[in-house]
Order: C-alpha cells, then structure tokens, then sequence
C-alpha cells in the first residue's frame, strides 16, 4: 500500500467508515505482531495486545494529523500499549543482553553464505537480538524508518538511537558469525 | 556488510504472523465498540428523577409546615372518619417531627442533586470522548 492510498483510507475511517480500517490492520499487523512477540514473548499475549493497539489507533485516528507517517504512529502506540503492559504485571524486564560484540564484526561478509541460508541465519539471529535491539533493526533496516522516526517511537535521544542501532547490527554480525562457526566445526 | 546489504537481506525475511482470523477479530471489537458507543446515554437517567421526585416531596412539606402551622387539622382532614386515637397520634407525631424538620436536609437534597446533575454531565461526556 502506497502512502497516498493509505492516507485515503485513513481519510475514510475519520469520516465513518469504520471497514477501512481493515486495509490498514492487513498492512501492519506482521510488524505489530513482531514487534508485541519479541516484547512478550508469548504469542497469545502478543495476538492481544497486537489487537488492543489497533485498537487503540482506531479509537484515536482523529488525533492523526498526518505530520509523521501512520506506521511510525502505530509502532509508538504498539510499543508503548506493550512496554506498559509488561510493567503492569509487574514483570521483571530482563534484557537478555549477554552477547559479547567482537570487534571483527564489522568486516563479516554476509555473501560468502548462500541465499537460503542466509535468511535462516539472519531469522535465528534477529530472534537472539535483545527487545530493544530487535525492535531498533526492524524499524531501521525493515521499515525503512529514519532515525527522527524511531527516536519518538521508542523515546529516545537520537545519538542513543544511532549507538543502539551500531550495536545492535555488530551483535546481529557475531551471532550469525558464532553459529557458522558451530556448523564448520559440528 | 554493509547498511545497503544487510537492510536488503532484512526485508528479505518473513516476519511472524498473528492467527488467521486477526484481522477479523480486530475489527469485530471495533465495530463492537462502535455499536457501544452509538447507544444514547441518558444524562438525567432514574436515579435522578427519583432524587428529584424525594427532594421536591420534602420540600413541599417542608413548605406546609415551616410556619409552624398546628397540624392537628391536617391529620383530622386526611382522616376524618377513622376513629381510632393510635393511628391519628402517630400520624400526628410523623408530621410534628416533619415541621421540626431542619432546613438543612433540604439544603443536603438540593446539593447532592446539583452535584448528581454534574457527575452525569462529566460521566456523558467522558463516555462520549474518542
């Protein structure tokens, strides 16, 4: 969907009909969902609170003025409808942060590996990824979103954003780096 | 690797996806919702009216007997053929302790009403709110 298309569907579910609304939710909801799983880490908690932040964006559409794009907007409201979620229960949120960067990281080539292995390297290693790092790459290098976008998104300062991402894509490198190395010597 | 290559080899991979009926289930709640919110709130509903209809029987009375008017002619008036000397006390003793009653309890009626009257304005509006 086009960003024309989908300000003219948003358009219509301001004005009352309610069913454009479901274009929108087609569009979205892999990445909500993704981002809700990684932070939950359970899918049938992660499918409610996916719903609920939808929900929340259809009930405050009227409050969209367009000024940023909808998916940044719907990301802020998925991101924050899960981080205070986890914080209601209580829940202890444990960064699981223990992957140690090595400085070699940087000069991994990724097109040494073969296509279809690549992608599975890539999907295990995303899944290692602590929340935040995890939430930062998808934004990023997904959705193609610039760094003003996830500062706002994730409520932090830009420099912060940039150093997350920085790290985030050297932890992604020795992930993938340390399992290709358990497969050579397996 | 580069940023170019790694945000291609990212946009690659296939995300997880929620249940089938996701989509499906999101919109049900909205229009849910939707139907919820279309059913009209009554700002002044029973509870009100019947507040209303308390405070005004007392004020009325209050209004009969506030002068100190002998109510010993009214309780013959309402009943003028019974006989019976028990009843007519009592009747007689409830309306006594009417007159003597303070002006204060309309004051409390009148207040609790204005403040009933607010509470459903702001709970109308706050219903109405996106």
């Amino acid at each position: 969907m086009d960003q024309k298309e989908e300000l003219c569907y948003i358009e219509k579910v301001k004005n009352g009909e309610a069913n454009y609304f479901s274009y929108l939710v087609e569009s979205y909801k892999d990445i909500v969902y993704s981002i809700s799983l990684k932070i939950l880490k359970d899918h049938d908690e992660a499918e409610d609170l996916a719903q609920e932040s939808f929900i929340k964006a259809y009930n405050s559409i009227l409050s969209f003025q367009g000024k940023s794009k909808f998916s940044s907007w719907l990301y802020r409201i998925t991101y924050n409808t899960c981080i205070s979620h986890v914080r209601k229960k209580k829940q202890e949120y444990i960064s699981v942060d223990d992957i140690q960067i090595k400085d070699e990281a940087e000069d991994f080539n990724f097109d040494e590996i073969p296509g279809d292995a690549r992608k599975k390297y890539l999907q295990q290693a995303l899944k290692q990824l602590p929340e935040i790092d995890y939430t930062l790459v998808l934004l990023y290098y997904f959705e193609e979103l610039s760094v003003d976008e996830i500062k706002k998104i994730v409520n932090m300062s830009a420099s912060n954003v940039k150093v997350k991402i920085h790290r985030a894509r050297k932890k992604l490198y020795t992930i993938i780096e340390d399992k290709l190395k358990q497969e050579i010597y397996t | 690797m580069n940023d170019e290559q790694l945000r291609s080899a990212i946009k690659d991979i296939k995300l997880e996806s929620p249940s089938a009926s996701f989509t499906v289930n999101v919109m049900n709640k909205i229009h849910e919702s939707a139907n919820l919110a279309k059913v009209p709130y009554k700002i002044l509903g029973l509870n009100f009216w019947v507040f209303v209809s308390l405070f005004m029987a007392v004020a009325i009375l209050f209004a009969l007997f506030a002068n100190g008017a002998d109510t010993t002619g009214v309780v013959q008036g309402l009943l003028p053929s019974s006989g019976n000397e028990v009843v007519k006390g009592t009747y007689q003793s409830i309306l006594n302790k009417l007159n003597m009653a303070p002006l204060s309890l309309a004051g409390i009626l009148l207040g609790a009403s204005f403040l009933l009257i607010i509470e459903r304005v702001i709970a109308a509006k706050t219903q109405q709110a996106p």
